[in-house]
């Protein structure tokens, strides 16, 4: 896989997030192009090339699988910047996190997230949603080619 | 002044008058008699007559104006000495007065410090409970990201491992990874409905007038996945509307209710009824089931967190679900209790208004087992 080709970017911090979710996801054959950002801002760095993915060709991922909170930028950050961003505000995001507080689902949902779900405890009903996840915005959902090529 | 007094000055007065006027008629029947055709000797003597007669007028009139006078005086040191005792009253009043204002004052002063302390204490307790209420929020929200994701990761693991790796282990190792992953889903269970509960507890009251018996079917909807191949007995009686807050009362009814379906799994045919009394002047709703019941002496148990009186074996739950029930009628102003009998069913009772406000009727025995 090529950095240019990733279909779903998934920021989480933990380690055995990452882990659980991959498996769910190996598991159904949805998605084998992941990319795994451990924080906030090293997700930004690669989503807009910059510092370390600074060779990287810009291509919006077809998902972004937002943890809330992050080391460094938090996910509520990632999102304002994605939402800002000419190239990448109608990418989908939805928002993957252990926390169902009202406020960061409100703060969320008036960034125009895509979707806010709470990880399930329990694996039966995380491999669920996470597979439900990745079939329903990889392969159900369709998405507008950019502005760009159209003008072409 | 009254007029008894001046009617001892009026006296003096009207004597002297009397002889003023009686000198003058006298003098002038002098000068009337003396007149040119009167005889010279009756002349002077109607003179001398009236001369005498004058001369007593005026001494009278001189002796009565003295002792006028006389009198006038006594009454004026009279009159000086009652005032100038009178002044030293009112001078003394005054002072009194003056004491008292400015003991008043004082006082008022004091109050107005009192209240500004206590205004100023119940603003430091509002910004400590405040500051309370936020390390709770924060305590609250690392607990349901930080402590959720390990239990999340516990559960995950062994069931991946039992899954993928199942057959290369012998059945005591398979057991032993199911009862981690139970574990861990069931803390899971038990953080998220802490939780809830901790928000119920911060969340504001909003009463809307709500009909009681739609929320009851709602709740009752609800309950269908849970219901499904049983044989249930609904019979749900009409309802009053009450004020109350609609989204926490139907927490109330789902939990009751959902007791009701869970303890009577043990019967072939279930019987729940929902219903409305009155006791003590109050209306008090009541789910009643002819489930498994429970031992009456640990009602006051029922309702507190974590509390359970089945084994997680006989009956699945965290403890938490009465608890919640007790919350929220509580913050209604209600109150909640329950009758059972060892596998004769449960009766869960709750009002929703305050009934130390009630309308002065006696309270009954039914009020002693009352959470």
């Amino acid at each position: 896989m090529t950095h240019d080709e990733v279909e779903i970017l998934y920021i989480e911090d933990s380690a055995a997030d990452v882990e659980l979710t991959l498996v769910a996801l190996r598991r159904c054959r949805v998605a084998n192009k992941i990319q795994v950002a451990r924080d906030g801002a090293e997700a930004l760095d690669f989503l807009f090339c910059r510092r370390a993915y600074a060779d990287r060709q810009f291509l919006a991922p077809k998902l972004v699988l937002l943890d809330m909170k992050l080391p460094k930028v938090d996910g509520l950050e990632v999102l304002h910047a994605i939402r800002e961003d000419e190239r990448t505000k109608m990418v989908p995001v939805v928002v993957l996190t252990s926390s169902n507080e009202q406020k960061d689902m409100l703060d969320s949902y008036k960034l125009h997230v895509n979707s806010y779900i709470q990880k399930p405890v329990d694996f039966d009903q995380f491999q669920r949603v996470v597979q439900q996840l990745g079939l329903y915005w990889l392969v159900v959902n369709q998405t507008p080619l950019p502005e760009s090529s159209l003008a072409r | 002044m009254d007029g008894k007094k001046w009617g001892g000055g009026f006296k003096p007065v009207g004597i002297l008058t009397a002889l003023f006027c009686s000198a003058v008629l006298g003098y002038m029947a002098g000068v009337r008699q003396a007149n040119p055709d009167t005889p010279a000797s009756s002349k002077t003597y109607v003179l001398n007559l009236g001369s005498l007669h004058l001369t007593l007028t005026v001494g009278a009139i001189g002796v009565l104006v003295i002792f006028l006078l006389t009198v006038l005086l006594a009454a004026a040191v009279v009159f000086a000495a009652v005032a100038s005792r009178r002044r030293r009253q009112a001078e003394a009043a005054n002072r009194e007065l003056a004491n008292e204002v400015k003991e008043r004052r004082k006082a008022e002063e004091e109050v107005n410090q009192l209240n500004a302390e206590l205004e100023s204490r119940v603003l430091a307790r509002t910004e400590q409970l405040d500051a309370a209420n936020k390390e709770l929020e924060a305590f609250s929200y690392s607990v349901a990201h930080d402590l959720r994701a390990p239990l999340r990761h516990i559960n995950g693991f062994s069931k991946i491992l039992q899954e993928d790796y199942g057959p290369a282990l012998d059945a005591t190792a398979q057991h032993y990874l199911k009862s981690v992953s139970d574990a861990a889903r069931n803390m899971g269970q038990l953080v998220d409905d802490l939780l809830k509960m901790g928000r119920i507890g911060r969340q504001a009251l909003v009463r809307r007038p709500t009909n009681l018996t739609t929320l009851v079917e709602i709740a009752r909807q609800d309950l269908e996945p849970e219901c499904a191949g049983r044989q249930i007995d609904w019979r749900i009686g009409e309802l009053s509307s009450v004020e109350c807050d609609p989204g926490l009362m139907k927490q109330v009814l789902a939990n009751l209710l959902s007791n009701a379906v869970k303890y009577t799994r043990v019967r072939e045919k279930a019987v729940i009824e929902v219903g409305q009394v009155t006791l003590d002047c109050i209306p008090a709703i009541f789910i009643r089931d002819n489930g498994a019941g429970f031992d009456q002496q640990y009602a006051h148990k029922l309702f507190g967190v974590f509390q359970r009186l089945h084994s997680a074996e006989e009956f699945e739950g965290t403890g938490v679900g009465l608890a919640t029930v007790r919350r929220i009628v509580q913050k209604h102003g209600g109150q909640v209790w329950a009758e059972a009998e060892v596998d004769k069913g449960a009766t869960f009772f709750f009002t929703l208004a305050d009934d130390s406000q009630g309308s002065g009727c006696a309270t009954k025995s039914v009020a002693a087992g009352k959470l």
